[in-house]
């Protein structure tokens, strides 16, 4: 038998008024998942989470949670607890009594909901501070607070609305270590929206990618990092840099691609790899296509590179030391290029003219997102 | 002259000035008439406690009490109605700026002009009656004019605006989320409601109730106009005293005492949170 | 109680499904009662046949014409816009001395300022009216002109200060300081630093003293003297005694410079100072 779905997300589209704001979603967590939403502002991640927890209703689609549809339940009787990205806290309550709510409304007698409240603060480890208002507390204290009354009712999910996004990062690292640690001890579904593709990479088991309203691709981590589907979820997912092209010769071994400062041969043979290399089906010969390297992979030479290895040239505009990278801002005919080499390497100064060169594990080619065509400087 | 000197002139100047004028004509008349209030007569005539005392005879207690009780009903009516019209204003529209404009503005038109309009209505055969007839209703002339009723009405229609703008400053700086965290946590809207919107516009209640509960209990407009002999309230016994009977001293005392409860009235109020001073927003 | 339970449950979902719609009508239901009355006024000015026949069957301008042949209702619009006209900047000017002494200078019983310039709004109109007239008569100045427009600057300054002293109180000073570090004196940095800054919280507050002022009724009722008919003294006597078509005239002329007057306030400022929210 195969594990249960918590959250079942079906076709669901929302509209307000003219604006689109989710389309099509489709998408399922399994029990005790931690899933994070990720998308830039706007683009209906929050939506999506709202219309989970009942404060919006779809357009038209289902939702499901825990195999029971709840299109159309209202947020007070679905099984979903949610954590507000201002928190929500009740000012004029208690910290227990901010955590007592949930029990109340469901009607727990008062000797439990004691229990259950001291539980709750022995897991957010914020023992003795029952009685403090939540203005007393600090902004990670108020975290641990809205994170106790959402998950102390045992929702089969809970929901996050970016509440850590206005913690500084020394503790916003340090609750997403607090977050991963009270799911993996009390084993409830966590649904994360956030735009930050730090906290998405560093605290989900998989992602969800959202641009426009549209999803773009769902995966593990791994997967969406090495393996994004469109130029979209590659740059989000950390920098890249993008080289316009046509392709002017395809073959079962070769792709040639005509860029404004030559030919450029890419193999289409490499081990496991190729097959993420070009992605949009029905690929051909005079299609404009983008050639995208992350920062990493590119290397810097002041020499052309021999054996015919594909390069590109540009000068450095400036560099910027950080710790044990040093990150150059490259231009180039096309766009400044981000490239991040050890700091162990030669130190190259401003204005030097570069080769570039790449390895082929982080190179993709996407075509160029519908209607937008890359726009290549003059050269 | 000194830097310190000038400092405290221009105080003096700036501040004093509008400071005295309230000092002699509001201050002042209030302690000349409380001073009034203890004599027999117009002075130089002995001081009593006479006018007091004649307060509580059954003629003004009855006055007295309908008053109150019209203060309370008119408090109740507008509360409920204003605080729902301004959870609705906040909750449930975009267009709030054009809304609140179009409660207040009948507002700032004539009070005389709008119990004008009222009558118009009231009358019989006026509005009310011609609209109760055309849906068939009634099918004779039809008046309200005169009674515990139109006077009622009246001066709910009068404070509904005013009393909606507090109820409404303390709704709207009340964050959304803490009514969505609420459902969320199982809460319906009732509930939520009670344990979470009302103790959290508590402040502004309060003063709305204030800003109604004030002016009705001093109302005398509004009973003199739609409510005619039969419905006078403490207002309209202050007015015939010095219109009428022309006893200054028992009219002094009327306006002393009708004071003094609003003065035990706000007093209490502050006690209990209201802010009328501010009639602002509840801090959060 | 289960039974009890379901019926509270069914009550939550009722509202939960109906609120927003209850509450919307709630708005459409209120703001119709709120103004029916005065449009009616507006429509019944228009009426040929007078004041007493609901619905009217012809529309005239005939009582516009009467209202401008009435001496007596005539004199009462010019009574009041001297009476507002010569209190407003009075009050005006009371109200900006006072918000800028509160506002630049630290003395002791700065709330109790404020709350004595609250207090008018606070304290019955006919208890002030009444305590007016005891304090004009006893000191035999009678109720001439300048009395009533001392009870109009009194009735109108917490008005006027609602709306000054908070714009005051919010002005950046390092204005004043830049001014007065680059040599002007105090008078000067007032008046082409400060004054320019708040000029429109004062005219707004001004508009709206002078709205009060032109709509005065009960100080100007108890304090006044035969000489001294406004026009709501007017229209309260008209309305006590023989309800000529007029006064619907009289009323549409009220309704149409108090609004106006209002809006521009409102343009001026902004809503939120209306609704007395600092």
């Amino acid at each position: 038998m195969t594990r249960m779905h918590t959250i079942e997300v079906e076709n669901v589209t929302k509209e307000f008024g003219s604006l689109v704001a989710v389309e099509d979603a489709n998408f399922q967590i399994k029990d005790g998942e931690f899933v994070s939403i990720l998308g830039p502002s706007g683009s209906g991640k929050s939506t999506i989470l709202r219309m989970v927890a009942g404060f919006e209703t779809p357009t038209t689609g289902s939702i499901a949670i825990e195999g029971n549809e709840v299109v159309g339940v209202p947020p007070f009787e679905r099984n979903s607890n949610m954590v507000f990205q201002n928190l929500a806290l009740f000012p004029h309550l208690t910290v227990a009594e901010n955590i007592e709510y949930g029990l109340k409304q469901a009607n727990v007698d008062k000797e439990t909901r004691q229990k259950r409240v001291s539980e709750m603060l022995e897991t957010v480890r914020l023992e003795g501070y029952g009685d403090r208002q939540p203005d007393e507390l600090s902004g990670g204290e108020q975290q641990r607070v809205a994170l106790a009354r959402a998950i102390v009712n045992e929702p089969a999910v809970v929901l996050f609305d970016e509440p850590l996004a206005s913690l500084d990062r020394k503790l916003r690292q340090h609750m997403q270590f607090e977050l991963q640690r009270i799911q993996a001890e009390t084993g409830i579904t966590f649904l994360y929206v956030t735009h930050d593709q730090d906290i998405a990479l560093s605290i989900s088991d998989r992602m969800i990618v959202l641009n426009e309203g549209a999803i773009q691709q769902i995966g593990t981590v791994e997967e969406l990092y090495n393996a994004p589907m469109s130029q979209f979820v590659a740059d989000f997912l950390g920098d890249l840099n993008a080289i316009p092209s046509t392709i002017t010769d395809l073959s079962e071994e070769y792709v040639t691609l005509d860029t404004s400062e030559g030919t450029i041969d890419i193999e289409l043979d490499a081990g496991g790899r190729n097959e993420n290399l070009i992605h949009s089906d029905g690929l051909a010969e005079g299609e404009p296509v983008n050639l995208c390297l992350r920062p990493h992979e590119i290397s810097l030479q002041t020499e052309p590179p021999g054996d015919g290895q594909p390069s590109v040239t540009g000068t450095v505009k400036s560099r910027m030391f950080r710790g044990n990278e040093i990150a150059y801002i490259i231009e180039t005919r096309w766009d400044e290029f981000l490239v991040i080499e050890d700091a162990g390497n030669e130190q190259l100064t401003n204005g030097t003219p570069v080769h570039l060169t790449w390895s082929r594990a982080g190179t993709y080619l996407f075509t160029p997102a519908n209607g937008t065509k890359p726009n290549p400087k003059p050269a | 002259m000194s830097v310190r000197d000038r400092y405290w002139l221009r105080l003096l100047l700036l501040v004093g000035i509008p400071v005295g004028v309230l000092l002699l004509f509001f201050v002042l008349p209030l302690v000349i008439m409380l001073w009034l209030s203890f004599h027999d007569g117009m002075p130089p005539a002995p001081y009593t406690l006479e006018n007091y005392v004649r307060l509580f005879d059954g003629l003004y207690l009855n006055v007295l009490w309908r008053t109150l009780t019209m203060t309370v009903q008119v408090t109740v009516l507008v509360t409920i109605v204003g605080y729902t019209l301004a959870y609705s204003v906040v909750q449930f529209s975009r267009r709030t700026t054009l809304l609140l404009l179009l409660v207040i503005l009948p507002f700032w038109t004539n009070y005389i002009v709008r119990m004008y309009a009222l009558i118009n209505i009231f009358q019989t055969g006026g509005a009310m009656s011609w609209a109760l007839n055309a849906v068939g209703v009634l099918n004779e002339d039809y008046g309200m004019l005169f009674t515990h009723e139109a006077v009622l009405i009246g001066l709910a229609y009068v404070w509904l605006p005013l009393a909606t703008l507090p109820f409404y400053a303390s709704l709207s700086n009340l964050d959304t989320d803490l009514i969505d965290a609420s459902k969320d946590l199982g809460a319906g809207p009732i509930k939520t409601f009670y344990s979470v919107t009302l103790p959290l516009t508590y402040n502004g209640l309060i003063a709305g109730i204030i800003l109604v509960a004030i002016p009705t209990f001093g109302a005398f407009v509004t009973p003199a106009l739609l409510g005619g002999t039969d419905q006078i309230m403490i207002g309209n016994v202050i007015d015939q005293q010095f219109n009428q009977a022309f006893n200054w001293p028992f009219g002094a005392a009327i306006g002393i005492f009708v004071s003094l409860i609003v003065l035990v009235v706000l007093g209490l109020s502050t006690k209990i949170g209201g802010n009328i001073v501010g009639v602002g927003g509840d801090q959060q | 109680m289960s039974a009890l339970g379901s019926a509270f449950g069914w009550l939550e979902r009722f509202c939960h499904n109906y609120g927003p719609k209850i509450g919307r009508s709630t708005i459409v239901i209120v703001l119709l009662a709120l103004w029916l009355p005065i449009v009616l006024v507006v429509v019944m000015s228009f009426a040929a046949d007078g004041v007493l026949s609901f619905p009217p069957d012809n529309l005239t301008l005939e009582w516009y014409f009467v209202f401008l042949e009435n001496d007596a209702a005539i004199s009462s619009v010019f009574t009041t816009m001297k009476v507002s006209l010569v209190a407003t900047p009075i009050t005006v000017a009371l109200a900006t001395m006072l918000s800028y002494g509160v506002s630049r200078y630290d003395f002791r019983g700065k709330s109790a300022i404020q709350g004595l310039v609250t207090l008018p709004i606070i304290v019955p109109l006919i208890v002030v009216g009444v305590a007016l007239a005891l304090f004009f008569g006893m000191i035999n100045v009678g109720g001439g002109f300048w009395s009533v427009v001392a009870a109009h600057v009194v009735r109108t300054i917490p008005f006027a200060a609602l709306i000054i002293l908070p714009t005051f109180m919010t002005f950046d000073r390092s204005l004043e300081e830049a001014s007065k570090d680059l040599g002007a004196n105090e008078l000067e940095t007032f008046w082409n630093v400060t004054l320019p800054n708040i000029m429109p919280a004062i005219v707004a507050g001004g508009i709206l003293a002078f709205t009060v002022s032109f709509n005065e009724f009960i100080y100007t009722y108890f304090v006044r003297g035969t000489g001294m008919e406004t026009m709501p003294i007017y229209l309260w006597s008209r309305i006590q005694h023989n309800v000529t078509p007029e006064v619907n005239v009289l009323s549409v002329v009220f309704l149409v410079v108090a609004i106006l007057l209002v809006l521009v306030a409102v343009l001026l400022t902004n809503i939120s100072r209306l609704t007395m929210r600092s």
